[in-house]
C-alpha cells in the first residue's frame, strides 16, 4: 500500500506510515466526534483502528478494486466500530502502541469538527481530510523554504498565493519592497505556485494506495473545499 | 480530557463566517494554520498560471510584442509575452534568437537600476569580457555583450536541459556516482574560470545545468559566470541594499561571503565551498545549514557539519572527507585551487586507483572502437534512410496545434483552420499514419516533451507550426521534427497573400510526405494538390465554420456557429465542394443529435449539400463521407450509409470520423460486437478523442457492461479531468446500479444551467429517486423563468421534469400547471417535427402525467410504429420504455410486465435523460413503477441480481 513501503528500506516505510497516519488521523477523529463519540473515546478508537490496520496489514490489500483509499478507510472504520465498539477493546488493541503523537493535531481536529456541524458525518470526514491535506502541503512548503533560507521571502509572497483576511499589497508594491523588477516577482510567484502544486500532489500521494488515483483525489479535494 | 476546545483554528473561522478572503473574495471558512485561505491554495492546483487574474497590461516593462536587444529578438510565447528562462533579483533571462546567425541564445538583461550605478557598466563589461574568455565545455559561454537604452545585456550559450535543482526536486537525491560526476565536471569548470581569474560567487544547484550530449552522457554546464560580482553589493549604492542584495544565495554562500565586502578575499575557494554545499544537496536533497535568516545560517556554518544527515547513505570515507574539506569554515582548510579539488574528487573514484586506471584505459580503447562502430553504423543508417523508405512505424505523424501569432487573437480560428487543413491533406495519404486533430488539440503549441507526446500518440514525427495573419498577408511557419532525437527534419516559412494560402497547405503536406518517404498514388497527389476554392473570403468563412466543428461536442451553439459560416462560404463560392460537404455533415449531425432543431428543412439542406458536393467532386472523400453520413443520420438507411462510408474510408484512410460513423451504424443495426471493433479502430487513429471515448462508453452502458464503461470514462477524465458529461455518465451508472449516494456525490458539486441538457436532467432524476426534490424545483423554476428559445422543445421537456419533481414533493397543483404548459409547448413542436420520436415520447409521458391515458398510449404506439428495435437497436426500444411507464402508471401490470421483461433482456439507450437502460435497481427506485411494486412478477424482476 504505502508506495515507499514496497521498497526495502524500513525507514522509508516508517516515514510513509507516519505521513499516512498524520493525513488520516484528523478526518477519522473528526468523523467519530461528529458521530457523537467523546473526545477521549474518539482518540482511543482512532489509535485502536490504526493499530489494527497495521497489525492486520489491511492496507496492503486496500487495492484498486476496493475503490479509493479515502472511502475504503471510512468503510473500514465503520466496520471496526461495529466490531470493536467496546472502547476497552479498542484501548487494548491500541495499548502501548502510539502510532502518532496526537497532541499537535487534536486542537485543530476538534475545531474542524465544530466547524462542520452543518455537514453529514461523511461530509465532515471529507472536509477535514481535504483541509488537513492542503494545510499540510502548505506547511511542508514553508518548511522547505525555511530550509533554503527563504522564510522571509516566502512571507512576502504569501498573500499572493495563500490569500487570507488581510488585503494583499499590490504586486508593484511588493516588487518595490523586495527590490526586484515586477517581471521577476511574477516569475517568482509562478514558480511558487508550481511548487505548491507539487507539494500538494506529494501530500495527496501519501493518502492514496494507487498513484493513478492522485488526480482523481485532487479533483475531489478541490470539489470538497469549493463546495 | 475536555470534550470541547473552542476558539482554535477553524472553529474560530466559523464564528467569523462573515469574514471573506481578501484575495479570492470567498468566505474564509476554510483556513490553514496561519489564516491561509485553503480555497485560494487549492485553486492553484487547477488554475494554470496563465489564468491568474492579472491584467496583462500591468506587466511592467514586459509589454507584448517582440523585445529586441541589438540583433537579438526575444522569443514570445503563446500569450505574446517574452519567454523567460529565469529571473533573479537584478536580471531577467530570456530565450532569444540571434537574428544574424539564426540561432537561439539565452539573453540576460540587467535591471536598469544596477546598470545605472556609476561605474557599474564598466565593471560589468570587464566581467563579461573575462567570462567570455572562459572557453570550456562545462561553462555556458558568453557570446555577446551590449548596451541599449541604459540597459546592459549579454547573450550566452543556450543550454537545453534542466538545472540540478529541478532534477533533485523531481527525482530526489542523486546516487553518489552521478553526483561525483557532476562535481567533477563542475570542478573542471572552476579550474577553467580560475585560469581566467574569474570567480563565480553564486554556485548553486539552480546555476548548474544538466544536459545530455549526443551520446546520451551527462554534461554539466555552469551558467551566469561573471554576473554575481558585477551585481554584488559593492556595485550598489547603500540605498539599494535589498533583501536580495546579498551576492549569492545564503544557503549556498561561503562564510567569507557573509563577512562582507573587503573583510576577506572572495576567490575560487569560496566557489569551492558553494560547490561543496551543492554536492551535499545532490546527495541529501537538502543543504547542511538552514536558518530563517542569513544570521542564523551564518551562525550554524561555524558549528560542526550535520554529518548525521549523511547517515544511511553509506558514503565512502573519502567522500565524507572531501565534503568536510570543501565545507571547511576557514578557506585555508579547503582545497586551495580547482585543480586540487579535482584531484580530491578523483581520489574518490575507484576508477582512479592505479589498478582501475589500467582498466579504464582499456575501456577507453574499447570505447573508441565502439564509437567508430557507431559512427560507421550511423553513416550507414543515414545513407540507408536517404535511399530507402522509412518503416511504416516511422511514416507516422501528429500535427500539434499551431500557434496563433496574429496580434488579433480573434484570428485563432485561422491558425486552427490551417493546421486542420494540413492535417486533412496528410490524412489522405494511405501510406502515412496521421493522428486525428481531436487527439492532438489537448497539447500546447511547441511543447517541450515532444518525445513523450510522440509516445502517447504512437507516432515517430511531430509537426509544429505557427500562423500570423495580418490584413491580407499570412505567414506560416512549420517545423517537422523527428521525435526520437528531437531533430528538425525540415522547417520552412511561407509568406503569402491570403489568396495564395491554399497553396501553402498543399506545399507543406507534399514536403512532409517526401520527408517521410511516403509513397503517393497519382490520385493522392492530385487530392493533396487540389485547391478547395479560389475565393479567399469563402475560404475564410469555411475556416471559421470548420473551427466550430472542431470544438468538442455537438452543442447547439457549436452547430449553429458552424452552420452559419459554412452557408456563408458556399454562398460566396457555390463551387466549393469541401464547403458543401462540411455543411452537410454539420446539418446531418445536428439533425441526429438534435443540437439543431431536426426539421424537414434541415434534413433537406443536408441532402442537397451532400449531393452538391458529390456532383462538384465525385472523388472528394469528404463529399462521399457526407453522403454516407446523411443516409445514416437523416434517413436511417444503414445499408446505403455503410456503402458510402466504406468508400470514404478508402479515400480518407486516416480520418477517424469514418470508422466512428461505421461504429454508430453497426450499433444501430444491433451489431454491437462489430461496432465495438470500429470504435477500437477509430481510437487507434484518435486516441485522445473525448467524444469518441464517450460514445464507446455509452455503448458499454447500453450493454449494461458497467465496469468497462467506467474504465472508458476514467480514460476520458484523464484527458479532460472536469468533463461534466463524463462525471454525469458515471453518476448515471451509479443510479442504474442503485447506488444513490455515489451518484449524489458525483452530481452534488455540479452547478448546471439549461445548456447541459442531459446532465441537468440526471440531477433532477437523482432528486426524484432520492425523494428530495426541493432544490431542483427551485433550480428548474429559475431556468424556466427565462427560457432560452434556441433550445426549442427542450424547454417543454424541462417543464415536464419540473412537474414530476413537484409531484414527488406533493405539490400536485403546481405539477398539473407545469404539465399543462409542457403539453402545449411540446404539441406545437410536434407539428413542425412530426417524426421526432423523442418529442413524441416526451409528450406521451406528459399526457400520462395529466391522466390522459388514451393520448399517452396513442403517442407511444405512434412512436413504436415509427422506429423499432429491429430498425434501430440503440434508440428503437425507447418507445417501449415509454409505453411500459405509461402502463405501469395506469396500473396495467399485464401490459407493463412483459414489456419490462423484454427491455431488461436487451441493450438500449433509455429515453429519460438518455439514461442507462432499465435495471432491476432502477425499477426498485423509480416512482413511476410505484403501482407495480406489489405484483409478484414485478418483485421477481426487481430481485434479479444487478448486471455484472
Amino acid at each position: 500500500m504505502f508506495r515507499a513501503g514496497e521498497r526495502d528500506s524500513e525507514v522509508l516505510a516508517q516515514q510513509a506510515l507516519s505521513g499516512f497516519c498524520e493525513a488520516y488521523w484528523p478526518p477519522l477523529y473528526s468523523f467519530l466526534r461528529h458521530r457523537g463519540h467523546s473526545s477521549a473515546d474518539a482518540q482511543d478508537l482512532v489509535q485502536g483502528f490504526f493499530a489494527r490496520l497495521i497489525e492486520q496489514n489491511t492496507l496492503s490489500y486496500a487495492d484498486r478494486r476496493k475503490g479509493r483509499l479515502r472511502t475504503f478507510l471510512l468503510g473500514s472504520l465503520e466496520n471496526f466500530l461495529y466490531n470493536e465498539y467496546d472502547r476497552a477493546r479498542a484501548l487494548k488493541r491500541g495499548g502501548g502502541r502510539q502510532v502518532l503523537s496526537i497532541e499537535e493535531h487534536l486542537p485543530e481536529a476538534e475545531a474542524a469538527m465544530l466547524a462542520t456541524v452543518h455537514l453529514s458525518d461523511a461530509g465532515c470526514y471529507d472536509l477535514v481530510w481535504a483541509s488537513n491535506i492542503v494545510s499540510r502541503a502548505w506547511k511542508n512548503l514553508q518548511n522547505e523554504f525555511e530550509a533554503e533560507g527563504k522564510a522571509e521571502w516566502l512571507e512576502e509572497l504569501r498573500p499572493f498565493v495563500a490569500g487570507g483576511s488581510a488585503k494583499p499589497p499590490s504586486q508593484e508594491e511588493a516588487a518595490i519592497r523586495l527590490g526586484v523588477p515586477i517581471a521577476t516577482l511574477r516569475t517568482w510567484l509562478s514558480r511558487l505556485r508550481q511548487r505548491f502544486r507539487e507539494s500538494l500532489r506529494a501530500e495527496v500521494s501519501i493518502t492514496v494506495s494507487d498513484s493513478a488515483d492522485i488526480d482523481g483525489e485532487l479533483r475531489h479535494l478541490y470539489q470538497i473545499l469549493m463546495a | 480530557m475536555d470534550d470541547i476546545r473552542v476558539g482554535l483554528g477553524t472553529a474560530k473561522a466559523q464564528s467569523e463566517t462573515a469574514e471573506t478572503c481578501a484575495t479570492c473574495g470567498r468566505p474564509l471558512t476554510q483556513r490553514g494554520p496561519n489564516g491561509e485561505c485553503l480555497r485560494c491554495l487549492v485553486s492553484l492546483t487547477f488554475l494554470g498560471d496563465g489564468k491568474q487574474p492579472e491584467p496583462p497590461t500591468a506587466r511592467g516593462r514586459l509589454t507584448p510584442g517582440p523585445l529586441r536587444y541589438a540583433h537579438f529578438e526575444v522569443e514570445t510565447g503563446a500569450d505574446g509575452f517574452p519567454v523567460e528562462l529565469g529571473a533573479g533579483a537584478m536580471a531577467v533571462t530570456y530565450r532569444a534568437r540571434d537574428t544574424v546567425l539564426n540561432s537561439l541564445v539565452a539573453l540576460k538583461a540587467i535591471d536598469r537600476k544596477v546598470a545605472q550605478n556609476p561605474g557599474a557598466r564598466t565593471r560589468f563589461l570587464r566581467e563579461a569580457r573575462a567570462a567570455a574568455n572562459i572557453r570550456h565545455p562545462n561553462v555556458a559561454r558568453v557570446t555577446y555583450y551590449g548596451e541599449q537604452d541604459g540597459e546592459c545585456f549579454y547573450a550566452m550559450e543556450l543550454v537545453e536541459g534542466e538545472t540540478l535543482e529541478a532534477r533533485v526536486r523531481r527525482d530526489g537525491p542523486m546516487p553518489l556516482a552521478v553526483a561525483l560526476d557532476v562535481i567533477e565536471q563542475a570542478a573542471r569548470a572552476l579550474a577553467a574560470a580560475e585560469a581566467c581569474g574569474v570567480v563565480h560567487r553564486d554556485i548553486k544547484p539552480s546555476n548548474v545545468m544538466l544536459e545530455s550530449d549526443s551520446s546520451g552522457a551527462l554534461r554539466v554546464k555552469l551558467i551566469d559566470y561573471g554576473v554575481a560580482k558585477v551585481m554584488g553589493p559593492q556595485t550598489q549604492s547603500d540605498a539599494e541594499q535589498t533583501h536580495a542584495g546579498f551576492i549569492g544565495t545564503p544557503a549556498f554562500a561561503s562564510p567569507e561571503q557573509f563577512a562582507g565586502a573587503g573583510q576577506l578575499p572572495v576567490d575560487t575557494r569560496s566557489d569551492i565551498y558553494s560547490l561543496g554545499v551543492t554536492f551535499w544537496y545532490l546527495l541529501t536533497g537538502r543543504t547542511p545549514f538552514v536558518g530563517r535568516t542569513m544570521e542564523e545560517i551564518r551562525a550554524r556554518q561555524t558549528r560542526n557539519l550535520p554529518l548525521e544527515q549523511l547517515k544511511g547513505l553509506h558514503l565512502p570515507g573519502k567522500v565524507i572527507a572531501l565534503l568536510k574539506s570543501m565545507l571547511a569554515t576557514d578557506p585555508n582548510n579547503r582545497p586551495q585551487a580547482a585543480r586540487e579539488l579535482l584531484l580530491a574528487v578523483h581520489s574518490c573514484y575507484d576508477r582512479f586507483n592505479p589498478e582501475a586506471r589500467g582498466r579504464r584505459r582499456r575501456a577507453i580503447l574499447v570505447n573508441v572502437a565502439l564509437m567508430l562502430a557507431i559512427v560507421i553504423t550511423a553513416c550507414g543508417m543515414w545513407l540507408y534512410q536517404r535511399f530507402r523508405p522509412f518503416t511504416p512505424e516511422e511514416r507516422s505523424i501528429a500535427v500539434l496545434p499551431f500557434e496563433n501569432l496574429s496580434s488579433d487573437k480573434e484570428n485563432a480560428y485561422f491558425a486552427e483552420g490551417i493546421q486542420d487543413e494540413i492535417l486533412t491533406r496528410l490524412a489522405k495519404i494511405g501510406d502515412l499514419k496521421v493522428i486525428s486533430r481531436t487527439s492532438t488539440q489537448h497539447y500546447e503549441t511547441a511543447p517541450k516533451n515532444l518525445r513523450e507526446i510522440a509516445k502517447q500518440l504512437g507516432v515517430a514525427h511531430i509537426l509544429e507550426g505557427s500562423v500570423q495573419k495580418s490584413a491580407d498577408t499570412v505567414r506560416v511557419n512549420v517545423q517537422l521534427i523527428k521525435a526520437a532525437n528531437d531533430s528538425h527534419l525540415w522547417s520552412d516559412t511561407f509568406d503569402r497573400k491570403l489568396t495564395d494560402i491554399l497553396s501553402v497547405e498543399s506545399d507543406v503536406a507534399k514536403t512532409i510526405a517526401d520527408q517521410l518517404h511516403a509513397k503517393l498514388t497519382g490520385q493522392e497527389q492530385e487530392v493533396i494538390a487540389a485547391k478547395a476554392t479560389d475565393n479567399p473570403e469563402a475560404y475564410d468563412a469555411y475556416l471559421r465554420g470548420l473551427a466550430y466543428t472542431l470544438k468538442t461536442g455537438f452543442t447547439p451553439a457549436n452547430s449553429l456557429g458552424a452552420q452559419k459560416y459554412l452557408k456563408q462560404a458556399v454562398q460566396l463560392d457555390s463551387n466549393f465542394a469541401l464547403g458543401w460537404a462540411l455543411l452537410s455533415y454539420v446539418d446531418a449531425s445536428g439533425y441526429l443529435t438534435q443540437s439543431l432543431q431536426p426539421t424537414e428543412t434541415l434534413r433537406e439542406e443536408a441532402r442537397q449539400a451532400a449531393n452538391t458536393a458529390l456532383r462538384l467532386q465525385p472523388k472528394l472523400g469528404e463529399a462521399v463521407f457526407a453522403k454516407g453520413f446523411y443516409h445514416y443520420a437523416c434517413l436511417r438507411d444503414y445499408d446505403t450509409a455503410v456503402d458510402y462510408l466504406e468508400q470514404a474510408h478508402h479515400l480518407l484512410p486516416n480520418n477517424s470520423r469514418i470508422p466512428l460513423s461505421l461504429a454508430y451504424v453497426e450499433r444501430r443495426r444491433g451489431n454491437w460486437e462489430k461496432s465495438d471493433a470500429h470504435f477500437n479502430e477509430a481510437e487507434k487513429l484518435d486516441p485522445l478523442n473525448v467524444n469518441l471515448l464517450s460514445q464507446h462508453a455509452r455503448s458499454y452502458i447500453c450493454l449494461r457492461r458497467f465496469p468497462e464503461a467506467l474504465a472508458k470514462l476514467e480514460q476520458i477524465l484523464n484527458i479532460a479531468p472536469d468533463d461534466i458529461d463524463t462525471i454525469v455518465l458515471k453518476a448515471r451508472i451509479a443510479q442504474a446500479e442503485g447506488d444513490l449516494p455515489r451518484a449524489a456525490a458525483l452530481l452534488g458539486p455540479l452547478r448546471l444551467g439549461a445548456d447541459y441538457a442531459n446532465a441537468l436532467e440526471t440531477q433532477v432524476y437523482q432528486a426524484i429517486l432520492e425523494s428530495r426534490p426541493a432544490a431542483v424545483i427551485a433550480q428548474l423554476k429559475q431556468i424556466l423563468a427565462k427560457p432560452d428559445q434556441a433550445l426549442g422543445y427542450y424547454n417543454g421537456e424541462l417543464r415536464f421534469w419540473l412537474g414530476w419533481a413537484q409531484e414527488v414533493s406533493g405539490d400536485h397543483d403546481g405539477a398539473r400547471e407545469n404539465w399543462g404548459q409542457a403539453r402545449t409547448e411540446l404539441e406545437s413542436f410536434l407539428k413542425e417535427q412530426p417524426e421526432n420520436v423523442v418529442l413524441m415520447g416526451d409528450l406521451a409521458l406528459t399526457n400520462m402525467a395529466l391522466g390522459d391515458n388514451t393520448a399517452a398510449t396513442t403517442l407511444a404506439d405512434r412512436a413504436i410504429a415509427m422506429i423499432s428495435v429491429e430498425k434501430d437497436a440503440l434508440t428503437g426500444p425507447r418507445p417501449l420504455d415509454i409505453l411500459t411507464r405509461i402502463a405501469a402508471r395506469m396500473g396495467d401490470a399485464d401490459r407493463a410486465i412483459p414489456t419490462l421483461e423484454k427491455l431488461l433482456s436487451i441493450p438500449y439507450e433509455a429515453p429519460l435523460a438518455a439514461n442507462p437502460p432499465l435495471t432491476p435497481a432502477l425499477l426498485r427506485l423509480d416512482p413511476m413503477f410505484e403501482r407495480l411494486r406489489k405484483d409478484p412478477r414485478f418483485q421477481k424482476l426487481v430481485a434479479a441480481p444487478a448486471p455484472e
